[in-house]
């Protein structure tokens, strides 16, 4: 897995667990293979707003803090933080 | 906790926060600052209410060995806090409360702040409340609970502690 984490080493499967619950194939791909451009960046950023979302809406404890912290790492690390800003402030 | 502030909107707590230097948690509404609770052990499993990913345990689970880049995570920025804020808001917990310290409040001994050393822009502004020397799991549960008591609380409008 491309995906990879700093502290909270878990952050990957999760999210992956809740891409394919939610029928992203296209999320669990990019997760497996990394940030390979710059639609891949778009890709996982806006599954950020959808994830929470679904989380809310099926009322699904999860720690925001540590997935936050390895999701913006990911996408750091790949070089599309302003975008991952852009999704935050619009959340 | 000493003190609780509520605001209205983000930028009531922006104001309100960058007044000081420092270092913020934010959490679910009624969850203590750094005890996780025994109930929870399937998402955070904890012994004692330390959280096994925060701290480096010994093997037998006794002990918390000192380590400079382990420990709970602190933001030391008003943009690191809205980063995590926004997105419990947005989650699960709608308005999180935030607990906060002064940087250069005492600490209890054996408990220091480091800085993310992570070699990443977005680790800036983002603080690790570390061990200095090796203490058992129920030192450092009273060292945080002592902690815990000097903390500020600050809630969403309508709430009060």
């Amino acid at each position: 897995m491309k995906f990879k984490t700093v502290h909270y080493h878990y952050v990957p499967e999760l999210l992956k667990k809740y891409a394919e619950l939610m029928n992203k194939p296209e999320v669990t791909s990019v997760i497996d293979k990394g940030i390979l451009s710059s639609d891949d960046a778009k890709t996982f950023i806006s599954f950020i707003p959808d994830f929470l979302d679904y989380i809310r809406e099926n009322n699904i404890e999860v720690e925001i803090p540590d997935i936050s912290y390895e999701a913006e790492a990911f996408v750091d690390e790949a070089g599309y933080l302003s975008e991952w800003d852009r999704m935050i402030d619009n959340l | 906790m000493d003190e609780t502030f509520q605001f209205k909107c983000l930028t009531d707590l922006k104001e309100y926060i960058n007044k000081y230097d420092f270092k913020a948690r934010p959490t679910k509404p009624g969850q203590h600052p750094m005890i996780y609770r025994d109930d929870d052990q399937d998402i955070n499993e904890n012994i004692m209410g330390i959280r096994l990913r925060d701290y480096e345990f010994s093997h037998d689970l006794q002990w918390i060995e000192p380590n400079d880049q382990k420990g709970l995570s602190f933001a030391g920025t008003w943009y690191r806090l809205s980063r995590t804020y926004k997105m419990f808001n947005r989650g699960n917990v709608k308005s999180p409360d935030v607990y906060w310290v002064l940087s250069g409040a005492d600490l209890p001994s054996g408990l220091k702040f480091e800085a993310d050393r992570s070699p990443r822009s977005s680790a800036k502004g983002h603080f690790f409340l570390t061990v200095t020397e090796k203490m058992t799991v129920e030192t450092l549960r009273k060292k945080l609970l002592r902690l815990s008591d000097r903390m500020s609380k600050i809630v969403a409008g309508g709430k009060v502690l």
